[in-house]
């Protein structure tokens, strides 16, 4: 259970595309991150490959076979989805149970361990939970549900910064234990940046990035300095986002080795955006 | 071991002359066990590839060993390997930028090697 | 597939409550009436109670469901399966109790429920009519929740104005056909519930019962193709 393709997919809400001629083949149990703005179609991208939704053009493929109505390779994804789409009178044990129902490979002893690590009362009803053990609850699921694809659809909404990195870790633990597929949806690019082996960015319903992440990191400087200084660097080449501040400026260069002999001469400073900046500036510039 | 993730090194070479830095101060001396990949991506919550592509720097570079079935170990002469290594690196990453610095501020050479004479440590105990 | 049987009791499940509050209600109704007034006035209330019941057990058979059916991944046909199995299920175990109650009532002298009335005494006749009856109603409730989800505002204006549309249509072509739209109608359901021949006949109305909840399966196939999942 390791590769994922989606073809020339596209989805149109009457005249608004959310996703469109989308081609993206994702082969290997890593720990992949997909990354885009609101509305760039990370969510729609994720109800398509669990037939959530059907699409207007293209396919979804899972180790070769289609998704719609395929409950053999449906049942071995667990889809954490933004939307709570658990009754509300609902349980958290009750949850756990009617989960371990569905998906046999559920271990349920991990789930309580989780639960208690989170101190999530299993004896709440789902709409007792607020946003942040909404998210907790989906996330313990999903971890526990013991599916090899897991996709995780902004799963530290509403967490505050302790949960946040315990559930960063577990999520590591996890795949560490056992190693999966592991897709982590969401705009929060800083901490989830450095568990991430490889990066999908979604702009405007299209990839506009798929490498591993340090590939990515190293395709790109920022060259800041004294403004003209800097212009005459980036003369014939690629760059993205300036920032300026009268007579610095900042900019982030694509492609192409790093000239640190000509930088040294024009007195400019090299640097490493970090991902989320570096995720900014591609994302602003893709207009 | 930590490691700055604002720094503008990749994570892997990061980690890489941290598990250096440690061996040289002594804290992982030779033949004692490096932590797993494992062990170290949980620790310092970073994809076990990353930590993986570290540490293989460092096996291709004959600092450290595998030892089949038991673990990673810091290999014979890791210490030699390291210095030499950073010494040759010393010019570039410490003394240019020293230099540089010390031009921009004006700091005459003879300041200067009144500050690194004033900075050594004192022979006597 | 073991999803489907997983998820008919998810179903069922979710009808309990609802099912033990049912019985609570018609067992005081009914020690209530008989502490009143010593006697039965029919059955009618009991059975229609049974059909209505289920009816609206139908109309909420899906939306909550059908989330939690997604929140784990189950297809649209495992969906189906289950919720099908669920409602005929719990025809069966009421039309069983029905038919029980019934029997049990029968011992009061003054007592003679409404299919008795109709169709005379059977009681493998009454048990089979009251299943297909309840089969017929939860799937229509069931249907009727589906036309609504698929539906946008103006389709679910249509829809609602759908019953009173009909009754105009027909009356229409009533007085255009000079009163034979109306009756032909009536002979037509008539002979579908068995009274068309000397004596009535339950297994007719079983069948039509059974013809009608097919065809609404077929709908419903037809409403949960595609189907989105919705707020």
């Amino acid at each position: 259970m390791s590769r994922i393709e989606l073809r020339a997919l596209s989805k149109r809400y009457g005249q608004n595309p959310a996703l469109n001629q989308l081609d993206l083949t994702l082969e290997g149990q890593k720990i992949y991150g997909l990354l885009g703005r609101n509305g760039a179609g990370k969510t729609t991208l994720l109800n398509l490959l669990t037939a959530k939704l059907h699409p207007t053009e293209g396919t979804i493929a899972i180790d070769g076979e289609p998704v719609w109505e395929n409950d053999a390779v449906l049942g071995r994804v667990f889809y954490m989805t933004e939307a709570n789409l658990h009754p509300g009178s609902l349980r958290v044990r009750e949850a756990f149970q009617w989960t371990a129902e569905f998906y046999p490979g559920f271990r349920t002893a991990y789930g309580e361990e989780l639960a208690r690590r989170f101190e999530l009362d299993t004896s709440k009803r789902v709409k007792e939970l607020s946003t942040g053990y909404s998210s907790i609850f989906k996330a313990i699921l999903a971890l526990a549900s013991g599916a090899s694809i897991l996709l995780f659809d902004e799963p530290v909404l509403g967490l505050d910064a302790n949960h946040r990195e315990m559930l960063y870790r577990e999520i590591l633990a996890n795949y560490i234990e056992e190693p999966k597929v592991v897709i982590i949806s969401t705009h929060l690019i800083d901490e989830v940046a450095d568990i991430l082996e490889e990066v999908i960015i979604i702009d405007k319903g299209r990839v506009i990035r798929h490498q591993p992440v340090e590939e990515l990191l190293e395709s790109a400087y920022a060259v800041s300095g004294e403004a003209s200084k800097v212009d005459q660097y980036i003369q014939g080449r690629n760059f993205l986002s300036e920032e300026r501040l009268q007579n610095f400026k900042s900019v982030i260069v694509v492609g192409g080795a790093v000239d640190r002999a000509l930088a040294k001469s024009l007195g400019l400073e090299i640097g490493r955006p970090e991902l989320q900046k570096l995720f900014i500036a591609l994302t602003n510039s893709n207009a | 071991m930590r490691l700055d993730f604002d720094s503008e090194q990749p994570i892997y070479i990061q980690l890489a002359e941290a598990i250096e830095d440690d061996i040289l101060k002594g804290i992982l001396p030779e033949e004692t066990q490096v932590p797993s990949t494992t062990e170290l991506s949980v620790m310092l919550k970073i994809n076990p590839a990353t930590a993986r592509k570290g540490v293989n720097l460092l096996v291709d570079e004959g600092i450290l060993y595998k030892k089949r079935g038991v673990g990673m170990f810091v290999a014979r002469g890791a210490l030699r390997r390291i210095k030499k290594k950073r010494r040759a690196e010393f010019y570039q990453s410490f003394v240019l930028p020293l230099l540089a610095e010390a031009q921009k501020l004006d700091v005459s050479m003879g300041e200067l090697i009144e500050m690194i004479e004033r900075g050594l440590p004192d022979e006597q105990d | 597939m073991a999803r489907v049987w997983s998820f008919t009791k998810y179903q069922l499940r979710d009808y309990r409550t609802a099912v033990l509050v049912f019985y609570l209600v018609l067992a005081a109704m009914i020690a209530l009436t008989l502490g009143i007034s010593g006697r039965m006035e029919g059955h009618a209330s009991l059975s229609g109670g049974s059909f209505i019941f289920v009816f609206v057990i139908g109309l909420n058979c899906f939306k909550t469901s059908f989330r939690f059916a997604q929140a784990n991944n189950l297809s649209r046909r495992v969906f189906y399966l289950a919720t099908l199995l669920s409602l005929v299920g719990l025809a069966v175990i009421m039309g069983a109790v029905d038919v029980i109650l019934d029997a049990v009532m029968d011992r009061l002298p003054i007592y003679l429920g409404l299919f008795d009335q109709i169709y005379g005494k059977s009681t493998v006749a009454k048990g089979l009519w009251t299943t297909a009856s309840l089969i017929f109603a939860s799937s229509l409730g069931w249907m009727i929740t589906m036309i609504y989800y698929r539906s946008n505002t103006v389709w679910k204006v249509i829809v609602s104005l759908s019953p009173v549309a009909a009754i105009s249509v027909l009356s229409l072509l009533d007085r255009l056909s000079g009163g034979k739209a109306v009756s032909s109608t009536l002979s037509f359901l008539t002979w579908a519930f068995g009274f068309a021949g000397e004596t009535p006949n339950p297994f007719q109305a079983v069948l039509t019962f059974l013809a009608g909840s097919a065809i609404i399966w077929a709908i419903n196939i037809l409403l949960l193709y595609r189907a989105p999942v919705k707020n």
